[in-house]
């Protein structure tokens, strides 16, 4: 086994992760290596600090609203896609019922009513191209280069 | 169900983090399937119950208390919503862990610059000014460390895991952690080294 290989085993048995025999490895190797001796000492050290590195608890009053804050956060966003469903409804439908007005009125000129429904086709094309974009983003480019 | 009532069913669920239904104790998966069913009440068990291990590898992560919370909370919401495409076979917090970490990295990702918060409002420092400078030397090397060694740092020091439970919930090999965890360390201890007379 060389150097490297004993380093190794010397972070996983601070770690707590050696079995016996592989304890008696490293004991053994010890012995006769200065080097990795070293490295031991060292990573002893390196322990002792990490072991004294505790975070800070929040307040106790920020685990009781926990919950709290939680559930008001998704019955919000609940409220705010039923609301947007429903303005959406309510625009397309409401949309229909013009264009339907628009053409059956024989008053309106042609070119008047062409030029309204262009107006409204295009609203229509640019809303679903930004939806769509918007879905693109959110499953394909977002999380591109984000480690799963 | 009576007040009393309601209030032992809660003290039980912050105590123990046990949910009771009808006398019945329910283990985690069915309060799971419960959850699946839109049940927010038996999502309440597992928020209570994983809150604050999210938090604490939440704030490894973005290093900030407020975004931690902010982000652990959003994690929930997420959690919940993409709760019908959790297989309940399966333990909850790795799927669970695995989002968040995500949402962590989005985070990081979208912050034009890092808001570097005072060590004292993460840590936990002595009077004397060298453990402070330390700590502090440390925990801005744990920061710049990359994804997968900052992972199994966080894991393993503040979350006392072992190799076995960090490949489970990152997915990886043990054998992987392992090394991520040996290389890791080697970064930190040269970061270090100054306070110790650790050469490289």
């Amino acid at each position: 086994m060389d150097h490297q290989q004993i380093k190794k085993l010397i972070s996983s048995y601070y770690d707590g992760e050696l079995d016996e025999e592989q304890k008696k490895i490293i004991k053994k190797h010890l012995e006769d290596c200065p080097e990795c001796q070293k490295e031991f000492e060292e990573m002893g050290k390196f322990e002792e600090v990490m072991s004294k590195m505790e975070l800070k608890k929040p307040p106790k009053e920020a685990w009781k609203i926990y919950w709290t804050s939680v559930y008001n956060r998704l019955e919000r966003r609940i409220g705010w896609i039923l609301f947007s469903i429903g303005v959406m409804i309510l625009l397309f439908f409401g949309g229909y019922k013009m264009v339907e007005e628009i053409i059956k009125d024989p008053s309106i000129s042609f070119l008047l009513k062409a030029g309204i429904l262009a107006v409204l086709g295009g609203v229509v094309v640019l809303l679903v191209s930004l939806i769509r974009e918007q879905l693109f983003v959110r499953k394909r480019e977002r999380y591109k280069e984000v480690e799963k | 169900m009576s007040e009393e009532t309601a209030l032992q069913r809660d003290l039980v669920i912050h105590g123990g983090g046990i949910l009771v239904r009808e006398d019945k104790v329910l283990s985690e998966k069915e309060v799971l399937e419960l959850v699946k069913k839109g049940d927010r009440e038996a999502y309440q068990e597992i928020v209570v119950r994983y809150m604050k291990r999210a938090y604490y590898i939440a704030l490894g992560f973005v290093q900030n208390p407020q975004d931690a919370m902010d982000l652990s909370q959003e994690s929930f919401i997420r959690a919940f919503r993409k709760i019908k495409s959790f297989n309940t076979q399966m333990p909850f917090f790795p799927w669970f862990y695995r989002l968040m970490k995500n949402l962590c990295i989005d985070f990081l990702k979208r912050s034009s610059h890092f808001k570097e918060v005072p060590l004292e409002e993460v840590h936990v420092l002595k009077e004397e000014r060298e453990d402070r400078e330390l700590k502090e030397v440390l925990w801005r090397g744990i920061e710049k460390l990359p994804m997968e060694q900052k992972e199994v740092v966080i894991l393993r020091y503040f979350q006392q895991m072992s190799y076995q439970e960090i490949a489970e919930m990152t997915g990886k090999p043990a054998g992987t952690v392992m090394s991520s965890l040996f290389y890791a360390k080697k970064r930190l201890k040269k970061i270090i080294g100054g306070f110790f007379g650790i050469r490289e």
